[in-house]
């Protein structure tokens, strides 16, 4: 589960409790829209360990899901922050048609549980569309103020190059760490 | 072709008398649809009241707020709608009602507030087509009684985007320049002159973020080493020099947040572990004045964390400085909050706890003698508003935004 999914259901139970049925399902779709907010902005995170991205310590993804570029427990995704371009009409390598590849991106080193390589990711984001809104994958291991704009997920990265509107990320493979 | 009263749409820039000849007509008709009600009613009841009274025409008419009312207890909200154009929101949270909204344009950052004038100003961004095309930023001046935009200058296109803090902009003291941070991702400061509404140029911080001003011609801002680069401005608002100001923390080891508070002269970086970093002015440069920790032994081993997207808020006339808490591990510095603790910067010690009604993201308190304290959160609409002194909750305010981000108290005119 994800930070995003983890801060929202937090926030919805905490508030359930206090307000009507109508109220909360007000609350629940604006979580639902503000969910296609938080993780708009791309994020230049460090990969703290080489190892495969699993969400919670006691969430540790099967190997079904590590090998599903629409699961944010996707081997690659193990620094990315952002909406799945696999979920958004791309891939975990090419980006939905109409959008641009951003010029500035951020790479992340990821183990593949598959072969027992380290693999250096470029997280290159797709601009010139609003946010995609689907499958968000959102992390702060390793985020920092933007003082270190490298590991900061507070920037929107798109800014880089023509198009400023972020539509979703992607995670490209480079070359073996 | 060009609209008219009589083609069924309406002008509101015609003269009143052509309103009112509309108006007119429309009262006219409706008139006589009433009259032939009322002879249905009187055949039907065999009476009409004597006292009945025939409505006036009304004319459609536009708020101004007023200057002579407290906005003590008003603040803008930013709304970011969803990442989208967005808006600052100006709210009275002792009524509860929305007076206004000023356009922010995209991705939205915050407002800058005049105390010298009835003007507040925003940095804004805008794509040609909406979500595509060249884009322009410009900085905009707003009335603050009217909202409307008095004046829009563009600026270079280079204002960071992303999430808003408190410390994307600021205006010096005596309120002569406006600071906006650009990234681009090359980090510089744009400066604006206030007084000709003008601006000036572009000052470079490579390796530096944010803006953090220290009187009339000083800002700082805070570098990816732990140090703090301190440029001090010209009357003209160009350049006269810079100094590094080494060590104020070690990013490495205890990274602080950059959405500091400041007052009485003082800025407040809590870090992420539960430190507190004050930085004092020291003539043409800044210094680390003190640390001192704001957890004790108990909420250490509670894990608890000061986290948020806005998690402090400082009331200047009594020195106190409020966190939003959390507990959790390392990395959870984005967490929601479910407590909000009080400290006396003077004498070093938290005061009191808030126990939140709704787990919060943003505070902020107002500055008045009976000071309230406003929490919001990305994913809630809601606007809360707790007694920042007793810690007791007064209202929800409901549908106060799409996407709530950075709560700011209006500040009174001096």
């Amino acid at each position: 589960m994800s930070l995003l999914d983890r801060l929202t259901e937090e926030a919805t139970r905490r508030i359930s409790s206090e307000t009507s049925r109508r109220s909360l399902l007000g609350l629940v779709g604006a979580a639902l829209v503000g969910g296609v907010v938080y993780p708009l902005l791309p994020v230049a995170r460090k990969s703290n360990n080489a190892d495969v991205d699993n969400g919670t310590a006691s969430d540790a993804p099967q190997l079904t899901s590590v090998n599903d570029p629409r699961s944010c427990d996707y081997w690659r995704y193990c620094a990315i922050d952002g909406w799945l371009c696999s979920c958004c009409g791309g891939s975990h390598k090419s980006c939905p048609p109409g959008t641009v590849p951003s010029p500035v991106t951020w790479v992340g080193t990821c183990l593949n549980p598959n072969d027992g390589k380290s693999y250096i990711i470029s997280y290159n984001d797709c601009c010139g569309v609003q946010g995609c809104g689907r499958c968000s994958c959102h992390r702060n291991e390793g985020e920092r103020p933007q003082y270190r704009p490298s590991l900061s997920n507070d920037i929107n990265w798109c800014l880089g190059g023509e198009q400023l509107a972020y539509n979703c990320s992607t995670a490209v493979l480079i070359g073996e760490a | 072709m060009k609209n008219s009263p009589g083609a069924g749409v309406i002008n509101w820039q015609n003269s009143k008398r052509q309103r009112g000849a509309f108006a007119g007509r429309i009262v006219e008709d409706a008139m006589n649809g009433l009259a032939l009600l009322m002879l249905v009613i009187a055949a039907t009841l065999g009476a009409v009241p004597s006292t009945a009274q025939t409505l006036e025409p009304e004319d459609l008419t536009v708020e101004v707020l007023p200057n002579d009312v407290s906005r003590d207890h008003w603040v803008w909200l930013t709304d970011y709608v969803l990442g989208l154009y967005g808006k600052a929101v100006l709210i009275d949270t002792d009524s509860g009602d929305v007076k206004g909204a000023v356009d922010t344009g995209w991705e939205p950052m915050k407002v800058e507030q005049s105390r010298k004038r009835s003007e507040i100003y925003a940095i804004r961004v805008f794509l040609e087509r909406g979500f595509r095309g060249k884009r322009t930023d410009v900085f905009t001046v707003f009335d603050t009684n009217t909202l409307n935009p008095i004046a829009d200058i563009e600026i270079p296109p280079k204002r960071l985007s992303g999430f808003g803090t408190m410390a994307h902009s600021g205006l010096t003291s005596d309120e002569r320049f406006l600071l906006s941070y650009n990234f681009t991702p090359a980090s510089s400061v744009a400066v604006i002159n206030l007084e000709s509404r003008a601006y000036i140029d572009e000052i470079e911080i490579a390796g530096c973020a944010l803006i953090y001003p220290t009187g009339d011609r000083q800002f700082f801002s805070l570098c990816g080493d732990g140090s703090a680069l301190v440029v001090n401005l010209n009357d003209q608002g160009g350049e006269l020099s810079r100094v590094e100001a080494p060590d104020i923390f070690d990013p490495d080891v205890d990274p602080v947040f950059e959405k500091a508070v400041t007052g009485n002269g003082l800025w407040y970086f809590p870090s992420f572990s539960g430190d507190l970093y004050v930085v004092e002015r020291k003539g043409d440069t800044v210094a680390l004045k003190e640390i001192w920790s704001l957890l004790d032994k108990a909420a250490k081993e509670g894990l608890w964390k000061p986290g948020g997207f806005q998690p402090f808020a400082f009331h200047e006339g009594k020195g106190l400085l409020y966190i939003l808490m959390h507990q959790g591990d390392e990395d959870t510095h984005k967490e929601l909050g479910e407590e909000v603790w009080v400290y006396d910067v003077v004498e070093k010690k938290r005061v009191s706890k808030i126990l939140l009604k709704v787990m919060a993201g943003s505070i902020e308190v107002s500055q008045d003698d009976a000071p309230v304290l406003y929490t919001a959160a990305l994913f809630d609409p809601n606007l809360q508003i707790y007694d920042a002194l007793s810690g007791s909750h007064r209202r929800t305010i409901t549908e106060a935004a799409f996407t709530p981000t950075v709560i700011q108290s209006v500040r009174p005119l001096q």
